[in-house]
């Protein structure tokens, strides 16, 4: 977290645009297991999808923060998924409605509603069950894989990547001469 | 296990958690003062100012301090001052995003005081100008309602100099009449036979008497027939026309003697015309009080006037459709039933503490919402006092019942007793009383007012200062003996034209007193109007009567000639 902080400190101008694909590549290439990754990864999805203000960022904050997933994924994870949001949200609140307004299960939403923590979190708002709900179905299957895909860098790409002529440019600029100092 | 958690992570949240509602416990009450301050000056109007806001956790609550609500029509004012207002709120309903406060402590209430800075709002200022001008008009009017009868009697000679009086017409129609009647019969007389026509006959009569022979005796019995027939004609002219005379001078006479009760007929028409009425004093209690109990009823009509529509709020807020939401990454809220249906806005249960000039009045209120029906029970506010400095007991309560939204109807009753209250009234007529009860029981329902009230006096004593004016001085003959006053007051009318009317024995007294004035004057101007009425009229009588005369003198010779003609023996 620390090294993280004072590393963003020092981004200026175009560096700025290559702080996240070296910050993706410091995580992938650190020693935290993928299954940290992956989950750090997947809270992130739901904390970037889901609306900022609300009940529901506390939680996955504690989460977080009191397990053991590798906090700067998150973070990066985060700040992605909140980008894609934006243009997701169109779907998100087409969900949310549907599923809100379906009559098969509006006694279940009624019951809901009158619970006070759920009305904190604002789930019969219909950007927030949307994302909320595909955010969930993506949970597990987006676990998996990108468990899956990071054992499979690690081991098979790994080395390439770093002899790759971008690899080089990257590590050859100031950011990541930096970036490997605060190691 | 325990590879998975992160200790120092769950230290660091606890932290971040403890700072963010640090922060929110130091930061958020100036947020909440302001939004009160914007929320209820839209509402009231003018100017609504807190001081200060601290919002608690455990309990779940609100203190705000310093609360000051200007007066939208004196903005040097506030219509209310509270100094600290400490709430509980039910932490469930807040989640559900209810405001549900259990508890209320309001401390401090205090009414019409003043402002530094004037709580006006800028585009109000002009409006308030105009209203204020008209509330002057409307003060300046009461004043000018007091209606004190005149009882001055007026000039008798300027009401004869304006007056055309029947008698004096009659006097001098009859005057020309008898002036006319007299040259006529005078006309008359010059064609009548007169003293030389029957010395004549007597000279032709005694020349006959010497003629001498037959023929002579014939011709003059002929002759004297003649004689005796135009003598019988002259007699019978000269009775007709005395007849004539005789019945002229009756009618005249008759005429005349008509004059006294027509000249009585005058000063009737007169007394009417500028008799002196008691009309206008006989709603005294109306007069005295009415201006008064009248500005205080329009204060507190316009005060509910003002928190009427926030009982009504939610009706129009119902009305409303939602509103789409269709901004991006906002989404839309889908309401869902709630069960049980809370109302948005609900104090259960407050304790008030209103500081008055008298002392402290506690008070309490209850289910302030404006969504009764949900709730089912109407608002009421209640104050008590004991032991106050002027007043040995106050009892005050206001129910606002909107359970029925389609039949709304607000409920005040009040009662003061062992009141000493200030001097009633205006400069002409003032009443001080010792001590007072008085008790109010008025009904709003849908704009109509009806209520009834009472107000008991004693130890009455008035003022009334002396100018000299029957009215006052009859007024204050009334009120002299007077030591007590009950009255009664019947209200209605609607809350935009409040109607109050009080009477009380006060009425009965004054309207006596009044009338015995008014009677006293108008005897007294009677009796000044007949006399000079009937001094003109008696002066008219005797000159009519010295014409008359004249004609008795043309009767007399009439007389005379036709005693000339009795005495010619034919």
């Amino acid at each position: 977290m620390r090294s993280d902080s004072l590393l963003f400190t020092r981004l200026k101008g175009k560096d700025a645009m290559i702080k996240p694909l070296a910050s993706f590549l410091k995580i992938l290439n650190s020693e935290a297991s993928p299954g940290q990754i992956s989950l750090a990864l997947c809270f992130s999805m739901v904390a970037g999808f889901t609306p900022f203000f609300g009940l529901l960022t506390l939680c996955l904050l504690f989460l977080v923060l009191v397990l053991k997933v590798n906090l700067s994924a998150f973070f990066l994870g985060w700040g992605l998924f909140t980008a894609l949001a934006f243009l997701l949200d169109p779907l998100f609140h087409g969900a949310g409605f549907w599923l809100l307004s379906h009559p098969g299960i509006e006694g279940f939403w009624t019951s809901l509603y009158n619970m006070p923590v759920l009305r904190l979190i604002r789930f019969n708002n219909t950007v927030f069950m949307g994302s909320f709900v595909i955010s969930l179905l993506l949970f597990i299957p987006l676990f998996f894989m990108l468990q899956f895909l990071i054992k499979k860098y690690r081991s098979q790409f790994m080395d390439w990547i770093q002899k790759t002529r971008i690899a080089q440019i990257i590590k050859g600029t100031k950011i990541f001469m930096a970036y490997k100092s605060l190691g | 296990m325990t590879k998975w958690i992160r200790w120092p992570g769950l230290a660091a949240f606890i932290v971040i958690t403890a700072l963010l509602v640090a922060g929110f416990m130091f930061l958020s009450g100036p947020f909440i003062a302001k939004a009160i301050e914007v929320a209820g000056t839209g509402m009231v109007g003018a100017k609504v100012d807190v001081a200060g806001a601290r919002p608690g956790l455990f309990p779940l609550g609100l203190r705000l301090s310093g609360i000051e609500i200007t007066d939208p029509d004196a903005p040097m004012t506030n219509a209310v001052e509270i100094a600290n207002i400490s709430m509980r709120m039910d932490t469930k309903a807040l989640m559900l995003r209810k405001i549900d406060v259990t508890e209320m402590t309001v401390e401090g209430i205090r009414l019409g005081t003043p402002r530094r800075v004037s709580g006006a709002l800028p585009e109000k200022d002009k409006k308030d100008k105009g209203r204020k001008e008209t509330g002057e008009e409307s003060a300046s009017s009461l004043r000018e309602r007091i209606p004190m009868p005149s009882m001055e009697i007026p000039d008798v000679q300027i009401i004869l100099e304006r007056a055309s009086l029947g008698s004096l017409e009659e006097a001098e129609n009859l005057e020309k009449a008898l002036r006319q009647e007299y040259e006529r019969f005078d006309e008359r007389l010059k064609n009548l036979p007169d003293a030389d026509d029957f010395r004549a006959y007597r000279t032709r009569i005694e020349n006959l008497k010497r003629g001498s022979g037959l023929s002579g005796v014939l011709t003059g019995a002929r002759e004297l027939r003649e004689i005796k027939s135009s003598v019988d004609k002259d007699i019978l002219a000269l009775r007709n026309t005395r007849r004539e005379m005789e019945e002229s001078i009756a009618d005249l006479r008759r005429r005349m003697a008509s004059l006294g009760s027509m000249a009585s007929e005058d000063v009737n028409n007169l007394m009417e015309r500028y008799g002196i009425s008691d009309e206008g004093l006989s709603n005294i209690t109306g007069i005295l009080l009415g201006p008064e109990w009248e500005n205080r009823l329009r204060k507190g009509l316009g005060l509910y006037r003002r928190v009427e529509p926030l009982l009504d709020r939610v009706r129009e807020r119902e009305k409303k459709p939602e509103p789409e939401k269709v901004l991006r990454s906002e989404g839309v809220d889908i309401l869902f039933a709630e069960i049980p249906v809370r109302p948005d806005f609900l104090i259960r249960r407050a304790s008030l503490s209103l500081e008055v000039p008298v002392g402290n009045l506690k008070g309490t209120l209850r289910n302030a919402t404006a969504q009764q029906p949900l709730v089912g029970s109407p608002m009421e506010i209640r104050f008590k006092g004991d032991s106050l400095s002027d007043i040995e007991s106050f009892d005050l309560q206001l129910v606002f019942d909107r359970v029925n939204p389609k039949a709304p109807t607000d409920h005040l009753k009040a009662g003061v007793s062992g009141w000493h209250p200030e001097t009633m009234g205006s400069g002409d007529l003032a009443l001080n009383a010792e001590k007072g009860d008085f008790s109010v029981d008025l009904i709003s329902s849908r704009g109509a007012l009806k209520g009834k009230m009472a107000l008991d006096l004693t130890g009455v004593s008035f003022e009334m200062p002396d100018s000299g004016d029957r009215v006052r001085a009859a007024v204050a003959s009334g009120l002299r003996d007077i030591n007590r006053i009950t009255v009664q007051g019947d209200l209605g009318g609607t809350l935009e034209k409040p109607e109050i009317k009080l009477s009380s024995s006060l009425d009965a007294v004054v309207r006596g007193a009044v009338t015995r004035a008014a009677r006293e004057a108008t005897e007294t101007l009677r009796a000044r109007l007949h006399e000079e009425v009937h001094a003109m009229t008696d002066k008219k009588i005797r000159e009519l009567e010295n014409q008359l005369g004249g004609m008795a003198d043309l009767r007399a010779v009439l007389d005379e000639r036709l005693n000339l003609a009795g005495r010619l023996d034919i």
